[in-house]
């Protein structure tokens, strides 16, 4: 059992001590983990909806309509097995929020990207993704995550800005993302 | 005026209780081997300070069944999370205290010619 600290500097030594160690807790135990289901679930919606493309956008953005709440829903059970497998359950709301705030950024960055712009669709959705996940990998103090959110906006990028079909660019970039998730849940990313 | 010292709480002001309370501050509920390998700890010196923690109604702890593998969870109290709010306003009191005391006092310079 240690003692209260006495006044003066000796307690403030230790009162120091103390804090630093309260913070250093904080740090450890509420950083984000295990960012990789929202990469595999949706990298697979925006493969199986790839196809849809040639049927013309209204095809696909009905596809994402109807499969994003069921993404959205699978993505929070991942993440609530993962809470309660590794024994800290939380209810955060910082990462369902930025998910969320990330897709729906996207949503409204594609339309208006294309109109206004002329920019092709799915750019602007790859790249708020990709935005999402640095965000991520800060709050988490991830490389691996900033990583594949790098890799994911230039995948994005090239094939947006290349003369391939519309509908590949779905795919390639669906791809990319169960790719990239697959990496961080057997890579360092794996807890 | 009390010296902020004499408002820490026993129960909390030990390093592995504040430890444990600052775990559960951020959690809804923390398995007891999260809790054990985080802190690094033993199993019986964290059962200990579990112990302390729960008689003075800071934490609650439940022992179930995940499958057919016994779990122990943990949970902070309101009073747990006051508890450990007022132990690290009481620790950052100590130290401005300190820091106030110690600081240097600025007297003027004596002119050039005085005695």
């Amino acid at each position: 059992m240690e003692e209260l600290p006495s006044s003066g500097a000796i307690g403030a030594v230790r009162a120091r001590e103390l804090l630093a160690d309260v913070s250093g807790i904080q740090r450890r135990t509420r950083r984000p983990t295990g960012l990789w289901p929202p990469l595999v679930v949706f990298g697979v919606v925006a493969v199986a909806g790839a196809p849809l493309g040639l049927a013309g956008p209204l095809a696909v953005n009905l596809w994402w309509i109807a499969a994003a709440p069921a993404a959205f829903s699978l993505t929070g059970w991942f993440f609530a097995r993962q809470a309660r497998r590794r024994g800290f359950e939380s209810q955060s709301r910082r990462l369902p929020a930025l998910a969320m705030a990330s897709f729906a950024v996207g949503w409204a960055a594609t339309f208006w990207l294309s109109a206004e712009v002329g920019l092709r669709n799915g750019l602007g959705w790859v790249l708020a993704v990709a935005l999402g996940y640095l965000v991520w990998s800060w709050l988490a103090r991830s490389v691996p995550v900033a990583l594949v959110a790098v890799s994911l906006a230039i995948v994005g990028t090239v094939l947006a800005l290349s003369p391939a079909p519309a509908w590949t660019v779905q795919l390639g970039v669906g791809a990319a993302m169960i790719i990239g998730g697959l990496v961080l849940r057997h890579g360092p990313e794996a807890r | 005026m009390t010296h902020p010292s004499q408002r820490l709480d026993n129960a909390v002001h030990q390093r592995t209780r504040l430890g444990i309370l600052t775990v559960l501050a951020g959690a809804t509920r923390v398995d007891f081997t999260f809790l054990r390998d985080t802190l690094a700890l033993t199993d019986g010196n964290l059962s200990r300070n579990v112990t302390v923690l729960e008689a003075a109604g800071y934490i609650e702890v439940s022992k179930v069944f995940d499958g057919r593998r016994p779990r122990t969870w943990i949970t902070v109290t309101p009073a747990g999370r006051e508890a450990l709010a007022a132990e690290v306003a009481a620790l950052r009191e100590i130290v401005a205290t300190v820091e106030r005391q110690s600081a240097p006092v600025l007297r003027p310079a004596p002119r050039a010619g005085t005695a």
